[in-house]
């Protein structure tokens, strides 16, 4: 059982590390991945306008 | 016995959300103008977005399922394995080891490498093993999300299975329409989207199995149940009666070799904007893997504990004649300890967490037959905008066809995560070894590469290990698990793959290197 109480405490600090890291990253992302969504468009549009101008 | 708090303006909730998601698909629809934008998203997603994009298409409906499955059976020890994942995408993140240079390559489709590095026929090969494989793999998906629905929503019972058909139908028509329609533009968005809504859908799960005391939740009541129920097996991963070493050495062989070459997550670092960014990705993107797996593996647990301290239940999935199944447990357990529209939100959040996983994934096995087998069978380099599309779009609906097939009619194995992780070895076994050994070894060539991907079908022999044990134990009398199980095997076919690289490559020398030898001497 001092094995079992050990492994209880090691799965407790993994899981505040992991749950914990990934809440910064979430906070981060919603904001930053919103910027990169419509940065994404207007580059997807600015390549297409280039061939097109390039084709004519 | 199996009612929830699922209620009417729950259904509001979600066809409002599957509705709104699939018009913003539509919506994106217009920023595609060519094959690269439906392929890869035009290589202009940004650090962020391929983070949200990466953990979006790895934080399925399925994974959360298969995750908590092995929560329920296997306790607080199956998160070893989101532990390994969480080591190993820091450090692929970190050193950028093999992924870097993918990148650096501008592939659209991973087996592009085999032919730029080995030969023409090397990438058909990897082509078809990976399809293979990979559809293979997510045969089970269809049928993991209906049954996830069919329970959080109440319709669950002891003859449930019509009704799990009938939304693994359903399932699989919404999900080929939304695909079909999109491309990868329409992934990377709606992927940032169920980012959003899933990582908050995770809290709220996570927060009400940490905090429903009355129902005998809470930390110190699961530690507690689990401790009395199993003892140190349901904490330590390698102890005899839980996994074991040899599975914990498959996990991270698992792990590592999908991070680099499974098509879905890879291609993700494919669509990065430059190689920093793919290193960024992977790096940033740990927490995801390892919450992914981690936060359901919890809920498994917690229905453990739910399911072992209500008598009903308990006789059901755990008395003598338990007619329960692992799958049936977390959605249940969601279902009755998550309020009426917050339980909307989160099955909402879920099943389009469903629909994301499986656009990305029948994108990616659909491009590789359209780019990797389709366009090299037909001698030419590159396939037009238009025919890329296409062929793209019917592999898509036809990959689609055999899920519906194949999700109604295999039966749920005990661990999904386990036959997942066998079928993906077919793939993984040889061509990871090819890859690898071809990014680093100069002496690496075709007929080494050929050898180790044709090695890796014998893991396909890993879906008959549960009959034959059973066979074995009704004809002998006797138990061959401890040595002959899916880890074992398929553990073993690895090093046979490695070894035929190795043999291949030796005995078989490509012509370049050969030159290279003669004019050495």
């Amino acid at each position: 059982m001092v094995l079992a109480s050990v492994w209880i405490k090691f799965w407790e600090t993994v899981l505040t590390i992991g749950f914990g890291s990934f809440t910064i990253l979430v906070l981060l992302i919603i904001p930053l991945g919103a910027r990169d969504v419509f940065r994404l468009f207007k580059k997807l549009d600015a390549v297409s306008r280039q061939n097109e101008d390039s084709q004519d | 016995m199996f009612e929830t708090q699922f209620t009417n303006l729950d259904w509001v909730i979600v066809v409002v959300y599957l509705v709104g998601t699939g018009l913003l698909g539509m919506y994106v629809n217009k920023h595609v103008h060519n094959a690269s934008d439906y392929l890869v998203g035009g290589r202009g997603a940004g650090t962020a977005l391929s983070i949200a994009s990466f953990i979006g298409t790895g934080l399925g409906l399925v994974t959360l399922m298969y995750a908590s499955m092995d929560g329920f059976t296997k306790g607080f020890s199956y998160l070893v394995v989101p532990l390994i994942a969480f080591i190993v995408y820091l450090f692929l993140g970190t050193s950028g080891f093999a992924i870097k240079r993918l990148r650096e390559m501008k592939l659209t489709t991973l087996p592009e490498y085999f032919e730029k590095r080995f030969s023409r026929q090397a990438r058909i090969t990897s082509g078809l093993i990976a399809v293979l494989a990979g559809v293979l793999n997510m045969g089970l998906f269809p049928k993991m999300g209906a049954t996830f629905i069919t329970y959080a929503t109440g319709f669950g019972g002891e003859d449930a299975e019509l009704t799990v058909n009938l939304i693994t139908t359903l399932l699989i028509v919404m999900v080929l329409v939304y695909t079909v329609m999109g491309g990868m533009v329409a992934v990377l968005v709606t992927d940032y989207i169920q980012f959003v809504v899933l990582s908050l859908g995770l809290g709220l799960g996570l927060w009400f199995c940490f905090t429903d005391l009355d129902n005998n939740l809470g930390w110190a009541n699961m530690v507690s149940t689990w401790q009395n129920s199993k003892g140190e097996a349901a904490f330590n991963p390698v102890h005899a009666d839980s996994y074991g070493w040899t599975y914990f050495i498959w996990q991270i062989v698992i792990v590592f070799t999908a991070g680099i070459c499974w098509a879905p997550e890879a291609t993700r670092a494919l669509t990065t904007q430059d190689s920093a960014t793919t290193k960024r990705t992977f790096l940033f993107g740990a927490p995801g893997f390892f919450v992914r797996m981690a936060i359901p593996a919890v809920w498994g647990i917690a229905a453990y504990t739910y399911v072992f301290h209500h008598p009903e239940l308990h006789d059901y999935f755990l008395g003598e004649n338990a007619a329960g199944h692992a799958s049936q447990a977390m959605p249940l357990l969601l279902g009755k300890i998550i309020p009426t529209g917050f339980l909307g939100l989160l099955v909402a959040g879920l099943l389009a967490a469903f629909m994301s996983t499986h656009d990305s994934y029948l994108l990616s096995w659909a491009s590789i037959i359209s780019q990797d087998i389709i366009a090299p069978l037909k001698g030419v380099d590159k396939l037009t905008d238009q025919q890329s599309i296409l062929y793209t779009r019917i592999s898509v609906v036809l990959i689609g066809v055999f899920l519906l097939i194949w999700g109604i009619w295999y039966e749920l194995p005990e661990s999904v995560w386990t036959y997942m992780s066998i079928t993906g070895m077919v793939y993984l076994s040889g061509s990871a070894t090819a890859l690898i050994g071809g990014m680093y070894w100069k002496r690496a060539s075709t007929r080494g590469a050929l050898w180790a991907m044709y090695g890796g079908l014998l893991a396909i022999s890993g879906l008959y290990v549960e009959p034959i044990q059973k066979w074995y134990e009704v004809e002998y009398g006797a138990s061959i698990t401890y040595w002959f199980n899916g880890p074992s095997l398929t553990l073993t076919i690895f090093g046979i793959c490695i070894l035929l690289f190795i043999a291949g490559s030796l005995m078989f020398p490509d012509r370049e290197q050969i030159l290279i030898a003669m004019e050495d001497e």
